[in-house]
């Protein structure tokens, strides 16, 4: 079976820094993955080479057993590798609702030459209704779904930033520290919706996380970077023993977890 | 705007419209013959705009319009509307094809890069003899008609014109307020959502950069065909320049922007003309004042907070 993402040898140096050095590992279907590591571990940089952002120095990135085009951000979320957002203060004013459909909208239209075809835009705004629809009743967020985003507590808008990467229906979601700035109860929510997410919809998940107690509940697998290199790899308790781990965390977050 | 409001600025724009007919002075019909052909040079302008890069080659794209329209009519025979036709695709195809390339550069850079680019189109022009004309440009470039109906007499060129301006308008307003111009707001607004969501934005960008040379190369096309006589110096940056006032002073958030620009803008020159020593100098202080007193443009008072 090929692994549904994997990582060749992949590097991103800026200047003498080297962010992301010689990182290798695969990701089969149906996971969920945790990504962590001190801050300035290459975890950002990793899933901006990742998504297409940023081109690699080095190495190749595979989705599905296909490479990555380089200098083609969007390539990746064209083919079902969808990234959730920390901000999802794109368009303050508009509604919850208005949020999933345009980003349904814009993941149906990635392409200008789908103009073309007839009836592709009341087809498109059809389904982006009903994937709204679907979606707000999913993640709860029905109940505020006029709400304009800039009014809603920041838990929820969090919530908003995974609903709109579903919108765009990924096969693979990188949640990008989904629960950073959340308390403890908006933490759980998240994690659970994670989970739903995961079990209920089929989607693949790596989530980069900070809270160390939450990814090791969450994933089956933890990747552990330091210096842009991996130094540990596997389930949540090997890696939480392993030396490597520890002394890259030593007296932080470790001994919470 | 308002229901109200709205009716009231398309009765406005209606009555400037047919005002010239109204006049049925032959002056007035040239001056705005010439707002309808620099008002499209503005409009193309701002469709570059409108996806956050200011393109400074639209005057180029103007030139490659009037030069294509003028050879295909003058020496390939073909009657005015197909070279028109002619004209339209080949500088849009220039322009997908440059832009495949140009429009990963972003901001001043870009700026800059069609700034050079304007600059050799005209230079193509200049220095190709055969078939441009070099420095003389093209003489005796052939009468506008459609089919049995000449378009030479300024009415009925004005007529034709304002038809063309309205069509290029509809055009425009489809690309950039309904879903497609949903799309290209949201990569000018938040360019990295709309990545993580897929949106080609390479394609759209020059989709709208071959729309703007598409409407810049009808500008050229009227251009030639209503003075009979073209040279390069007409399509330098100086004339995308002043399509860029036009929409500073129309407007740049308003569709009807450039047009309001080119409206006051062509006209301008010629109320200083009793005072010819000071007629350069009076058009710049206006200029001033205009940008002092409403940075939004013309436009910005009719508009409200809406956008088109």
């Amino acid at each position: 079976m090929t692994a549904q993402l994997e990582l060749r040898n992949l590097s991103r140096h800026f200047g003498g820094i080297r962010a992301v050095d010689g990182v290798s590992f695969a990701i089969a279907p149906g996971r969920i993955t945790g990504l962590v590591g001190p801050n300035g571990a290459g975890k950002s940089t990793l899933f901006n080479v990742v998504t297409g952002t940023i081109r690699p120095s080095g190495g190749t990135v595979l989705f599905e057993g296909r490479p990555l085009a380089a200098g083609q951000p969007g390539a990746m979320a064209r083919r079902g590798l969808i990234r959730s957002f920390q901000s999802t203060m794109s368009w303050p004013e508009l509604g919850v609702r208005r949020h999933l459909e345009q980003a349904a909208l814009l993941r149906a239209l990635a392409a200008p030459r789908l103009l073309l075809r007839r009836g592709r835009i009341a087809e498109a705004r059809r389904r982006a209704a009903r994937l709204a629809d679907d979606i707000l009743e999913f993640t709860g967020l029905a109940a505020v779904a006029e709400a304009p985003v800039a009014t809603l507590p920041y838990g929820s808008q969090k919530i908003v930033g995974v609903a709109m990467a579903l919108a765009a229906e990924p096969t693979l979601l990188l949640a990008d520290e989904p629960a950073a700035g959340l308390n403890g109860a908006e933490t759980l929510a998240m994690e659970a919706l994670l989970r739903r997410i995961h079990r209920e919809r089929g989607v693949s998940l790596v989530v980069v996380e900070h809270d160390l107690p939450m990814i090791m509940r969450l994933c089956d697998r933890l990747i552990a970077l330091a210096d842009g290199r991996v130094i540990a790899d596997g389930t949540p308790a090997e890696v939480r023993r392993s030396r490597h781990f520890i002394e890259a965390y030593l007296g932080s977050d470790a001994d919470a977890a | 705007m308002g229901r109200a409001a709205t009716a009231v600025a398309a009765l406005a724009a209606a009555a400037i419209a047919l005002a010239p007919f109204l006049a049925g002075d032959g002056f007035v019909y040239h001056v705005a013959i010439l707002v309808a052909i620099e008002g499209l040079l503005a409009v193309s302008l701002h469709l570059t705009l409108r996806i956050g890069q200011l393109s400074l080659a639209q005057g180029g794209f103007m030139g490659i319009g009037a030069y294509a329209s003028a050879l295909l009519a003058r020496d390939a025979g073909l009657p005015f509307p197909l070279a028109l036709v002619g004209a339209v695709v080949i500088a849009a195809a220039i322009a997908a094809a440059l832009g495949t390339v140009i429009l990963r550069v972003r901001g001043v850079q870009f700026a800059l890069l069609t700034f050079g680019l304007g600059e050799a189109i005209v230079l193509i022009f200049v220095e190709f003899v055969v078939p441009f004309g070099g420095n003389n440009g093209l003489m005796g470039i052939p009468p506008a008609s459609l089919g049995p109906l000449s378009l030479q007499a300024r009415p009925a060129f004005y007529g034709f014109a304002l038809a063309v301006v309205f069509l290029v308008l509809l055009a425009v307003r489809g690309l950039l307020a309904g879903t497609p111009g949903m799309v290209l707001r949201s990569l000018a607004d938040n360019e990295p959502l709309s990545r993580s969501l897929g949106t080609d934005e390479l394609a759209w960008r020059r989709l709208v950069f071959a729309a703007s040379a598409a409407v810049a190369a009808i500008s050229g096309s009227l251009y030639a065909h209503y003075l009979g006589y073209i040279s390069p110096e007409a399509f330098n940056v100086g004339a995308t320049v002043k399509a860029l006032i036009m929409n500073v002073v129309g407007g740049v958030g308003l569709l009807a922007g450039p047009l309001i620009g080119a409206l006051i803008l062509v006209p301008l020159p010629e109320l200083f003309r009793a005072s010819v020593r000071y007629q350069q100098l009076l058009y710049g202080l206006s200029l001033l004042a205009l940008m002092l007193f409403l940075p939004r443009g013309l436009g910005g008072l009719l508009a409200g907070r809406s956008r088109p």
